[in-house]
C-alpha cells in the first residue's frame, strides 16, 4: 500500500466525519422519555436475590446432591452398580423435598435506611414522609431427610410512608 | 414511579442521550426516511427494555441496540414491502425533504460530491460506513451487529473508503470537464 492512497483513504474518512448527520431532536428524545418513563412506571423492579418458592429448590438441589454423593462414597467400594443408592431424580424430587423442610427460626433485621423526607405519592401531588430502607431476611431450614441444615438470606429494598400527611 | 422506577427511568434516559443520536442515524440509513427512523428507534427501545428485565432493566449494551435497530428495521421493510435494490435505495434519499446526511453542507460542493458518492455504494458497504464513521462502533462491534467477522468488517470498510475515493474522482472530474 503506498503512503498516498493510504493518505487519501484518510482524506475521505475526514470527508465522511464531516458528513456527520444531525442527532437525536428535542422532540424526538422528549418523545422517547415519555416512553422510558411509561416503561418504567409498569415495569416490577425484582430482587436481586431469587424468591423464597425458588430458594428452597435451590436448598433442595443442594441437600439431595450431597446425599448422592455421600451414598456413592460410602456404598461404591465393591459392590455392583445395581447395588448403588441412587438418589431421587432431582426434577421429580424437589417438590417432595421442599415439603420435607422444617423452618427453625426466621429473623428479619433493617441493615441501612434514608430519610427521604417529604414525597409526593400520589397524582394528586399529596405529601407524606417517606423512609427507604435495605434489609435481610434469614431463614435456618432443616431436611428431614439428609439431616442437613440450610441458612437462606434474603435481601430486599422497600420504601415506606406515612400513613397520613405530616 | 416509587423512587426506584425513577432512578431506572433516569438511567435509561442518559443511556438514550449518549446513544440514541447514533442509533438515530443508522436507523435512517437503514430506512432513509426521519420518520420512519423515529419510529423503528422508538420500537427498538420498546423490544431492548423487554430484553432487559432478566437483566434488572439496565440499559443494553451498544452492539444489542443496534442489532435491534437492525432487526426492526428490516422487519419494517419486509412488512412494506419495501424490495432493496441499490438504484430504489439511492432514489429513496432523495424523496424527503431532509437528507439524512448534514445539509448545512450544501454550499461544499466536495462534500456534496462525497454524499453522491455515498449514495451510490452497495447497501452492505453503506451500512458499515455508517457504523464506523457517524455511529462510532469498532470493528468487533460491527461484527457483532452485522454477524460477520471484525476482518471482514475492516475489510468491507476499506474496500468501502477505496470505492469512495475512485467514485470522488470520478465526479470531480465529471465536474470539471
Amino acid at each position: 500500500m503506498d503512503k498516498h492512497s493510504s493518505n487519501s483513504l484518510q482524506e475521505i474518512e475526514a470527508g465522511l466525519q464531516r458528513l456527520m448527520p444531525k442527532g437525536l431532536s428535542d422532540l424526538s428524545r422528549d418523545e422517547l422519555e415519555t416512553v422510558i418513563d411509561e416503561l418504567a412506571s409498569k415495569s416490577e423492579l425484582k430482587s436481586a436475590f431469587p424468591s423464597r418458592q425458588n430458594w428452597l429448590q435451590v436448598a433442595a438441589v443442594i441437600t439431595l446432591g450431597g446425599v448422592a454423593v455421600w451414598s456413592t462414597m460410602v456404598l461404591g467400594n465393591g459392590r455392583s452398580n445395581s447395588s448403588l443408592v441412587e438418589a431421587p431424580a432431582l426434577s421429580s424430587s424437589l417438590n417432595a423435598a421442599e415439603q420435607a423442610f422444617e423452618i427453625l427460626e426466621q429473623k428479619t433485621w433493617i441493615e441501612s435506611g434514608t430519610d427521604l423526607g417529604m414525597q409526593a405519592i400520589d397524582q394528586g401531588g399529596e405529601l407524606s414522609r417517606g423512609w427507604s430502607y435495605t434489609g435481610v431476611e434469614e431463614e435456618r431450614l432443616l431436611n428431614e431427610r439428609s439431616g442437613y441444615e440450610v441458612i437462606l438470606q434474603r435481601e430486599f429494598e422497600a420504601e415506606l410512608y406515612a400513613a397520613t400527611s405530616l | 414511579m416509587s423512587r426506584s422506577q425513577q432512578k431506572l427511568a433516569d438511567r435509561w434516559k442518559d443511556w438514550l442521550a449518549a446513544e440514541g443520536g447514533r442509533l438515530l442515524t443508522y436507523a435512517r440509513q437503514r430506512t432513509g426516511s426521519l420518520e420512519e427512523a423515529e419510529d423503528i428507534l422508538q420500537d427498538s427501545l420498546i423490544r431492548l427494555w423487554g430484553y432487559q428485565e432478566e437483566r434488572g432493566y439496565r440499559p443494553p449494551d451498544v452492539p444489542l441496540a443496534f442489532s435491534v435497530v437492525r432487526f426492526v428495521a428490516m422487519d419494517a421493510g419486509r412488512k412494506k414491502g419495501r424490495r432493496k435494490k441499490r438504484d430504489e435505495k439511492v432514489i429513496q434519499l432523495h424523496d424527503y425533504d431532509e437528507h439524512w446526511l448534514d445539509p448545512t453542507l450544501e454550499e461544499d460542493e466536495d462534500a456534496l460530491l462525497l454524499r453522491k458518492a455515498v449514495e451510490g455504494l452497495s447497501e452492505k458497504l453503506r451500512e458499515v460506513i455508517t457504523l464506523k464513521v457517524w455511529s462510532g462502533l469498532t470493528f468487533a462491534e460491527i461484527g457483532t451487529v452485522l454477524k460477520i467477522s471484525h476482518n471482514t468488517a475492516a475489510s468491507r470498510y476499506r474496500y468501502a473508503l477505496e470505492l469512495l475515493q475512485r467514485e470522488l474522482g470520478h465526479l470531480k472530474e465529471a465536474r470539471n470537464g
